[in-house]
């Protein structure tokens, strides 16, 4: 028994270093997870793009966005006049952190007038981490800035304070789920409509079918469009009802055109499906087919931005973020549902993802030829 | 003007020459049978015959057609059963036929019609819900004709088509084929079966990729030098032994219950030669005929006569001995 054991393990051995999918996948996959992963933790949130409305314009209103800009987690790019640029600036997602300085700051932060300093950190809350992050790098700074200020005897005088008021634009009260639901409705119906289009030709040609379809008077176009149909309907009815269930099961709001979310997601599928429909036609089995997708699961979702905001990653990073269309829908999704994002403010999504659909299925239709 | 025509037809894989240059002329209404050893590329020959691979060179014409510049030209007149049981093994029986009729466009009462035709003919009526993977054999391989006949080709390519099929049902594919071939369709089969090759019009035997010869059934048996004659008796090993011995002998090989032995021709009464001879090896047996070689002889010399010339001389075995 042990030997036949031996045999079957040898044989496995042998036919798993002939394919070469399943080679790239045990080794590269791996190691790229295990890059992607440790280098987005260590890193945190960085560069969070700031608005400010200084309405004191005093030296010390001055010196304290100057130590906002001087964190690592923080750039001040954004001197709006108005409080209505600053919310616009947000809106358009510009700007993720708005700061209100108020006319009285310098008077109420040395305890001149009647109440304690005040600042009113305005945070995407469309998006967890900079939400999470930016209140707390915020925090961390007028910590320091009393210190510096009043020195280490302040606090015990009683001398000065700052309180930080802090709203999450988009999401109020600041409930996690409508981050994390919009992101994972996004996710879920990327996962059907690539497996689903992945498997669709690697199982007519595992199963020998394939064969007997190719002599059939179907055409190039038609047995592509026919194997990637049926994914593009599994992966869309799987978005409405999971639409459902987040709006009605969770609350979480629709601020947007259901229209335009309806158009956006049938082109993402159609993205995702074109990607899936490529993978199938380059592989041999269905096995393969599973693996790849699987390794281009994780790379989108590394990428995506959920996991860690696209401003936050390495230059690289932000690079094939642009190329990832779960990424692309979801940041347009976020934008639709929690802040009410109209087509021409989220139109560089739009197209982006229309663009991966039409290289996708150029690319699987030249490559699908029907001679196997 | 052949309906089904190919010159110096040529595909490699790597470094493996599967088919190194085949020509085929097959008339319209013929049956042509292709023989020869595993792996000696027929699959791949029929698959280039049928346009799912691109050959690396050659042509084919199919009723005049291009078939490696417009293999969808030929879809509507080609019928392609390819040696896996190549149907859709969770769609039942009947779901089968009208998906590869609605493919080929039958469509309404003609659907209808032909569909019952096909179940009746290949009698797979009482199975029509049956999903197709868990059909016998035989019954599978009747569905993939059925299915591959559904729009009435004129050309049918059939790779190993009763393989792995118990011969009741052998002899049912085959009697339903004879009956296509009466209708006028021209039908190229590949087989393992010699019994089965001998049902064709035409036999080519390939080997190595090339076709070796080609001819009727009965003028192959010809090509076997010598004579063939049958030795009836209880210990065949001894009578093999003592048969090699035999001046003239060129090759013997059992057969049930005898011994077929082949003989250079120009021996006179080699019957009685060899009943003499075994006799003087103190030999017993119940009788020697002379016989035709079968199919299978011509095969299996043709084979090892090839392989022997490309050994060449001092290597060869002495059962072959020319």
């Amino acid at each position: 028994m042990f030997i036949q054991i031996l045999n079957l393990t040898w044989k496995e051995l042998i036919q798993l270093r002939r394919d070469r999918f399943l080679m790239l996948f045990l080794i590269v996959a791996p190691t790229l997870q295990l890059v992607l992963l440790s280098h987005n933790a260590a890193r945190g949130v960085r560069d969070l793009t700031v608005a400010v409305l200084d309405l004191d314009q005093s030296n010390l209103s001055r010196e304290l966005v100057a130590m906002v800009d001087n964190t690592r987690e923080m750039r001040v790019l954004y001197h709006p006049r108005h409080r209505q640029d600053l919310e616009q600036l947000i809106a358009d997602g510009l700007a993720q952190v708005g700061l209100v300085i108020p006319p009285s700051f310098t008077r109420d932060f040395y305890r001149l007038g009647p109440q304690p300093a005040q600042l009113q950190a305005i945070l995407d809350g469309s998006n967890l981490l900079v939400g999470s992050n930016g209140g707390r790098v915020l925090e961390g700074v007028v910590q320091r800035f009393i210190a510096d200020h009043l020195g280490p005897a302040a606090e015990a005088l009683d001398l000065g304070g700052v309180e930080v008021v802090t709203t999450a634009a988009f999401n109020p009260a600041f409930d996690y789920r409508w981050f994390t639901l919009p992101s994972m409705l996004v996710f879920i119906t990327y996962q059907v409509a690539l497996v689903v289009a992945a498997t669709g030709f690697v199982r007519e040609k595992e199963l020998g079918t394939l064969e007997q379809l190719i002599v059939t008077p179907l055409r190039r176009p038609e047995l592509i469009i026919g194997k990637a149909l049926p994914a593009v309907v599994v992966a869309f009815f799987n978005f409405l009802v999971l639409y459902a269930v987040i709006r009605l099961g969770y609350g979480v709001p629709m601020r947007g055109a259901f229209a335009l979310l309806v158009g956006t997601s049938l082109l993402f599928v159609l993205a995702v499906v074109a990607q899936g429909t490529l993978v199938s036609v380059l592989t041999h089995t269905q096995q393969q087919a599973v693996l790849i997708v699987f390794l281009m699961a994780i790379l989108e979702v590394t990428l995506s931005g959920y996991l860690l905001p696209v401003e936050n990653m390495p230059l690289v990073m932000r690079g094939l973020a642009q190329v990832s269309a779960l990424q692309h829908h979801m940041t347009l999704v976020r934008a639709i549902i929690l802040r009410g994002a109209t087509l021409p403010m989220i139109g560089g999504h739009v197209l982006a993802l229309a663009a991966f659909a039409v290289v996708g299925y150029a690319v699987a239709w030249r490559t699908f030829t029907r001679s196997l | 003007m052949s309906t089904l025509f190919c010159r110096n037809l040529q595909r490699r894989f790597g470094k493996t020459v599967a088919v190194a240059g085949v020509d085929l002329d097959i008339a319209a209404g013929e049956m042509y049978g292709l023989i020869g050893p595993d792996g000696a590329g027929k699959t791949t020959l029929l698959r280039m015959l049928a346009g799912v691979l691109k050959p690396d060179a050659g042509t084919i014409r199919m009723a005049g057609v291009d078939v490696v510049r417009q293999p969808e030209r030929v879809r509507s007149l080609l019928g392609y059963m390819p040696q896996r049981f190549s149907l859709y093994a969770d769609l039942g029986v009947l779901e089968n036929l009208l998906f590869y009729a609605d493919i080929f466009g039958v469509r309404g009462a003609e659907r209808r019609q032909r569909i019952e035709r096909l179940l009746a003919f290949a009698r797979l009526e009482d199975f029509r819900d049956r999903p197709a993977g868990q059909l016998s054999g035989g019954m599978k391989k009747k569905l993939a004709l059925a299915c591959a006949l559904i729009h009435r080709p004129r050309v049918l390519l059939l790779d190993e088509p009763t393989n792995g099929v118990d011969p009741i049902s052998r002899r049912e594919f085959w009697d339903i084929l004879a009956d296509l071939h009466l209708e006028g369709v021209t039908i190229l089969v590949t087989t393992p079966y010699m019994d089965e090759a001998e049902r064709c019009q035409r036999v080519g035997l390939m080997h190595e990729g090339r076709i070796l010869r080609q001819d009727t059934p009965s003028a192959l048996q010809t090509w076997v030098p010598g004579r063939m004659l049958a030795v009836y008796a209880g210990d065949l090993a001894a009578i093999a032994a003592a048969v090699a011995s035999f001046p003239g002998h060129l090759d013997h090989h059992t057969y049930g219950d005898r011994l077929h032995v082949f003989v250079a021709p120009d021996l006179t009464d080699p019957e009685a030669a060899l009943a003499e001879h075994l006799r003087a090896c103190g030999l017993s047996f119940r009788q020697i005929l002379s016989d035709t070689p079968r199919l299978e002889e011509a095969f299996i010399h043709l084979i090892a006569h090839r392989e022997d010339e490309s050994i060449r001389a001092g290597a060869r075995l002495p059962s072959v001995e020319l």
